[in-house]
């Protein structure tokens, strides 16, 4: 154990005896953190969504821990650098910060070297939000509803936009379309978010699967239309999703189109809930592993408690982000777990993908 | 559409009334404060405005983050002039002529030229943004991959104009940036290249410390070493040949190319996720290109400043409309701008133009504003930026160095950035002293990368039969563009030729 570590043990210890009896030895963890400054790593540069929601939670956890909350933005290879600066700082709950766990997972499966592990190298503290995926397509595509994209002829394959291998718009179009026999390419090489917007808002490719909340001001502004909902309940209560197939569960299109194509219902439903597991787990709230179990039982309430404030509620909302399910910390700890599983069972689909596109 | 002048006129009320004024003017302000540090810019301060402004009205909010989202960009021009420091990136292409005009005792002149072009580049920039409101969807539909790889040829062909002396070196260096530009991720997949293992380095290699190697550190040793004993080689201000009057009037006099530039500035601040670097360099590649037989690019032509900050904050102007018209960000900064309106309720799109359109104009007044407040006070101070290259070199040279060393680090707090400014200071140094040429090396750099990865974006879409040539109209202007530019050097070549012939 390190020193720092021992030092906030041994004060929590204090304080633990000098509290009032009715004070949890998980409140008084977290006292040792007032009138401190914390550093919270962010992956990415100001002007992104982690950046933006960190700033506008900054207030509220704040209040919170009595500490005073210094955002550094620590960029480079894709969030990676950010991730590997939380996961090697001190577990004394002076560095915490936000990871994309998603992303994470996706690199480690293309292959990228010392990859933190969401599950292994971090205390999960919460989640920001559920992320679940749309297909969305051009207003004027060619291709009206879901039944169109299967059935693309040979001569006409379905294009994707993708940014790199391990982003989560590869992710999901290449299991997506395996699972689903689809006649689909990846075009690849757009620098990011921004570029596969405009990509199938061009209509230079046709399909984009993307987080709900992501591309809302684009779906409203009536560019671009949801042919698909990658879940297996609707996503939200939205006039633009009303009529869009879901993908899985009892009135999903995957049993019906896998069964059709003399595939392995239950073989497909298990690889589509891990694909919808990892693309659901970006914005993980974590500190590095290892920190003491009562400073992580009053960090989790206090990050809670800060995702619950409405300061932070209105203004991500206003944003654009929907924050319909404040996750508890085990429901976002569980959700991490399943990720990472079922990035295992997905693994052999995405090798296949990333030759294709390699080639 | 008939609401037009009359939200014009409201969003300039919303502006220009007491105390909503306060909020640009502050803005601005600080702007240009941070923009002094290469490193530091605008951007941070929008995004430590974003919780500072989550309990304020619209109004305010807005006029801050349009003050922010463009303004004070002209002064890091001033340090690229003065120092060959430029405070932000695209600042870099002003450093090529705006700093050997200061050697030559003209930061006066130069500094004018700048603010005049910044002004006047802003205006235009944002008086396009107003005409093109209606039509500004198929203006950015319209430019899609095969387009971007078009527009960075245009660029790279500027190699050969601004190599003019010794082509042999200029390729050479030129080379070079195309390779050091591969540096980083390979753009399609995503596999790291030439890395050599090192974390840093997947991104590539960061722009704003190769420049400040390249320029800013490399000055610094040559005139620690040199025998100058001040940066004009004059030792009182009354000597100083340069002024403002001089500066103001190079932009009237080459008006055409300002239009040029500025037009270059805006179509790129238009297309969103190319940026202003790419902008500057383009119109600066543009002027070299067509500057004929007298101009002397690269050693203090006054347009060489000119063309690169016309573009530089044309760019701002145009770079709004993809925000507020498809709610898609071309830059951090516009990115951190939607942040703001979102929290605000002001969501782009058609509704947001129908609705709000006096904030909408609110927010484009404040940019102006910012953008003129800068200007002015830029040219107020021109004399007294001027009188820094009189300065003794022992007392500048160490200040100077703290700069360039606290720019590198303020970046993203990477020790490894000082490393490069190092080296590439070292690099830039030894080209200056054997007389190799580092502009065409820079605009390899600078090009490269969007060349790359737009080159494999055409080619996966031309082979699934998305993209035709002819169906283009915007890629066939900028093809015909690339044949009359090829056109016009070979015959200004030729006609070298039969001049020396005789």
């Amino acid at each position: 154990m390190s020193n720092v570590s021992r030092r906030v043990l041994l004060q929590a210890a204090t304080a633990a005896v000098l509290a009032p009896p009715l004070a949890s030895a998980a409140e008084t963890a977290c006292e040792a953190l007032a009138g401190e400054t914390i550093r919270w790593i962010v992956p990415y540069s100001p002007g992104g969504s982690y950046d933006f929601l960190s700033r506008v939670l900054e207030g509220p956890l704040e209040r919170e821990l009595g500490a005073e909350i210094a955002i550094g933005n620590r960029t480079g290879a894709g969030g990676l650098i950010g991730a590997r600066t939380l996961r090697d700082a001190r577990s004394d709950g002076r560095t915490l910060g936000i990871v994309n766990s998603s992303g994470l997972i996706g690199a480690a499966l293309a292959g990228e070297q010392d990859v933190p592990s969401p599950d292994g190298d971090f205390t999960v503290l919460g989640r920001m939000m559920l992320i679940r995926h749309v297909w969305v397509t051009r207003a004027d595509s060619p291709y009206r509803t879901i039944e169109d994209v299967l059935a693309a002829p040979p001569d006409r394959p379905v294009l994707f936009a993708v940014a790199g291998v391990g982003s989560t718009f590869f992710i999901s179009a290449a299991v997506l379309s395996e699972v689903l026999g689809l006649n689909a390419r990846f075009v690849a090489g757009h620098t990011g978010g921004k570029a596969v917007r405009l990509a199938v808002i061009r209509g230079d490719v046709d399909i984009l699967s993307i987080g709900f909340s992501s591309i809302l001001k684009q779906i409203e502004s009536g560019q671009l239309r949801p042919l698909l909902q990658i879940a297996d309940t609707p996503i939200a209560d939205h006039p633009s999703l009303r009529g869009v197939p879901l993908l899985t569960g009892p009135q999903g299109i995957a049993a019906e189109r896998v069964h059709g194509l003399g595939g392995d219902p239950k073989a497909a439903a298990r690889k589509l809930d891990a694909l919808v597991a990892l693309l659901a787990v970006g914005r993980t709230l974590a500190a590095p592993a290892g920190l003491p179990p009562d400073l992580t039982a009053c960090l989790r309430d206090a990050v809670a408690r800060a995702l619950a404030s409405p300061a932070f509620r209105e203004a991500a909302s206003r944003a654009g982000f929907s924050l319909s399910d404040p996750a508890s910390p085990d429901a976002a700890m569980r959700l991490v777990r399943e990720a990472a599983a079922g990035a295992r069972i997905l693994q052999p689909i995405l090798k296949r993908a990333f030759e294709e596109i390699r080639s | 559409m008939n609401d037009f002048p009359e939200a014009m006129a409201a969003g300039f009320w919303i502006v220009f009334s007491w105390p909503n004024i306060l909020y640009p003017v502050i803005g601005t302000l600080l702007a240009m404060l941070v923009s002094f540090l290469p490193g530091l810019s605008g951007i941070m301060l929008m995004a430590l405005a974003i919780p500072l402004t989550l309990s304020w009205d619209a109004e305010p909010t807005m006029l801050l983050f349009g003050a922010l989202v463009g303004g004070a960009t002209f002064m890091g021009s001033v340090t690229a002039i003065l120092f060959n420091i430029p405070g932000t990136a695209p600042n870099a292409a002003t450093l090529f002529d705006g700093h050997p005009l200061a050697q030559q005792g003209e930061a006066k002149t130069a500094i004018a030229c700048s603010a005049a072009a910044s002004a006047l580049g802003s205006t235009f920039g944002i008086l396009v943004l107003v005409l093109l409101l209606p039509l500004l969807s198929a203006l950015v539909l319209s430019f899609g991959p095969l387009e971007f790889l078009l527009l960075a040829l245009w660029g790279l062909l500027a190699i050969a104009s601004v190599a003019r002396g010794s082509m042999s070196r200029g390729l050479a260096t030129a080379g070079l940036g195309l390779l050091l530009a591969m540096v980083g991720r390979d753009p399609r997949v995503g596999d790291p290249r030439f890395t050599l293992g090192i974390d840093q380095l997947l991104d590539g290699l960061g722009v704003v410390p190769v420049f400040l190697g390249l320029f800013a550190l490399a000055e610094i040793i040559d005139l620690a070493s040199g025998s100058r004993k001040t940066l004009s080689g004059q030792q009182r201000a009354s000597e100083l040949t340069g002024s403002v009057r001089l500066g103001i009037g190079a932009v009237f006099r080459h008006f055409g190319l300002l239009l040029r530039s500025s037009t270059i500035g805006t179509v790129i601040g238009v297309i969103p996720g190319i940026g202003g670097t790419v902008a500057s360099f383009v119109a600066y590649a543009s002027a070299s290109q067509t500057a004929g037989a007298d101009g002397h690019f690269g050693r203090g032509d006054i347009r060489g400043v000119l063309a690169p900050e016309a573009a530089n904050d044309a760019k701002d102007g145009g770079s709004l409309l993809p925000v507020f018209v498809f709610g898609i960000p071309g830059s951090e900064g516009t990115a951190l701008l939607l942040a703001a309106m979102l929290i605000h309720g002001l969501v782009p799109g058609p509704e947001l133009m129908a609705e709000q359109l006096p904030l909408v104009f609110a927010v484009i007044w404040a940019l102006l504003l910012s953008n003129w407040l800068t200007s002015l006070l830029g040219l107020a101070g021109a004399g007294l930026c001027a009188r820094l290259t009189v300065l003794p070199l022992r007392l500048l040279v160490p200040f100077l160095l703290g700069l360039v060393i606290l720019g590198a680090l303020s970046l993203r707090g990477e020790f490894f950035d000082l490393l490069l400014v190092v080296l590439f200071g070292l690099f830039g140094y030894a080209l200056k002293r054997f007389d190799w040429p580092r502009a065409p090396f820079v605009i390899a750099f600078v090009l490269g990368n969007l060349f790359e990865r737009q080159l494999h974006l055409t080619l996966q879409l031309v082979d699934y039969g998305r993209i035709r040539f002819f169906e283009r109209p915007v890629a066939m202007v900028l093809a015909v563009l690339i044949a009359a530019t090829v056109a016009w050097g070979l015959a200004q070549a030729r006609r070298r030729y039969r001049v020396r012939e005789r």
